[in-house]
């Protein structure tokens, strides 16, 4: 995956004026599939984790000064990403929805309606299944169930212990399958 | 993407309906979403448009500051260590060969005739006034002397005269003389 070499290389050519654009883009280039299917996991729809991971990109870029080298750059990249995204969400909410069911039956409609999803009955629901859980719960599901990342580097990334966050997976994974299970009559006959 | 053919009905059947794995099926069928085909190739430049138009400055992240300062700070500690080390080792060696060192360096003289030598092979290398004031055999050599005395003058050495009369020979001749030719002389 990442190795440590690619991050000190970034660095490296940042810590210059004249190799500072090089390194950026190298850093963009190195993370942005990533970071995009993180950001897409959340958003659901393309135009909208377009949006994301450029506004994520430009905020690395004026605050790459606060990146003190403590954790892997992928980690404090994630966590930008991340945070960039549920505000998405939420600002989106502010501006088109009132309520918890309002919004996802919003964003059911707009994924239905992205031309860059192709998924059949059941993966829309199970968007729709992953869309409505806590937000930590949600990051915990799509690190663990589309990454396969192991819990200790979870752990890192999320600041969570890895009891916690199996424990996380674990509800995640129960209401997600309950969701599936409790209208699958009415998905079952639709994909029928 | 290719739709799945695969339902919920067809995975609940699988395991007879008791503990199916659906999220199991469900990620082999992958999660739907896809991208346009040239989506990443131009990503970076698009970023950088942007980041131009807002008029962004670039920063050195901090991490790198820090390093760089670290790098600087464990190469002076470095060279202030092997400074105290070459001064101890020299120490060191000083003293043990005091000795050996010091008397050989205390026996090296120089003869008149290796000076002299030394001049005349290099006397083209002197200025006329460093020349003059070479001391000859004429005039005497005068030693500095400390500043509240007159300076010394060294006294001159002569060469033996062959017809010089000693005491001695003074005795002879007076023995040898008449009270007459005493008496002219006086």
């Amino acid at each position: 995956m990442i190795t440590p070499t690619s991050d000190e290389q970034i660095l490296e050519l940042l810590g210059s004026d004249q190799t500072y654009e090089r390194g950026f883009r190298l850093l963009m280039s190195t993370y942005k599939e990533l970071l995009y299917w993180q950001i897409r996991r959340i958003v659901q729809v393309h135009n909208d984790a377009d949006d994301v991971l450029q506004n994520t990109f430009i905020k690395v870029y004026n605050g790459i000064a606060r990146f003190e080298g403590k954790s892997k750059l992928y980690t404090w990249l994630y966590r930008i990403a991340t945070n960039e995204a549920i505000s998405h969400m939420q600002s989106k909410a502010r501006q088109s929805a009132s309520s918890l069911d309002d919004v996802n039956n919003l964003m059911a409609n707009q994924l239905k309606a992205d031309p860059w999803f192709d998924g059949d009955a059941i993966q829309l629901k199970l968007q729709e299944a992953i869309s409505q859980l806590p937000e930590k719960q949600k990051m915990v599901f799509n690190l663990r169930y589309y990454e396969e990342m192991p819990y200790e580097e979870m752990s890192g990334m999320l600041n969570t212990s890895v009891g916690a966050l199996k424990a996380s997976y674990h509800h995640a994974v129960k209401k997600i399958e309950a969701s599936l299970k409790e209208d699958d009559e009415q998905s079952l006959s639709n994909i029928a | 993407m290719s739709k799945a053919s695969a339902t919920l009905r067809d995975i609940m059947k699988d395991k007879g309906n008791r503990n199916p794995d659906i999220l199991g099926k469900l990620k082999e069928k992958g999660d739907g979403f896809t991208v346009p085909a040239d989506y990443f190739d131009g990503f970076e430049s698009r970023v950088f448009e942007r980041i131009e138009a807002a008029g962004i400055k670039r920063q050195m992240p901090e991490a790198l500051v820090k390093s760089k300062a670290k790098r600087v700070s464990i190469y002076q500690y470095a060279l202030a260590a092997a400074a105290v080390f070459a001064m101890v080792l020299a120490a060191v060696w000083f003293f043990r060969s005091n000795d050996e060192y010091v008397q050989p360096m205390a026996s090296v003289t120089l003869s008149e005739e290796d000076i002299e030598a030394y001049l005349l092979e290099n006397v083209r290398d002197f200025e006329v006034e460093q020349l003059a004031m070479l001391p000859t055999t004429e005039e005497p050599q005068v030693r500095q002397a400390p500043s509240d005395s007159k300076p010394v003058v060294p006294e001159k050495t002569v060469a033996p005269d062959p017809y010089e009369i000693s005491p001695e020979d003074i005795e002879h001749i007076l023995n040898d003389m008449t009270e007459e030719e005493l008496q002219d002389i006086l």
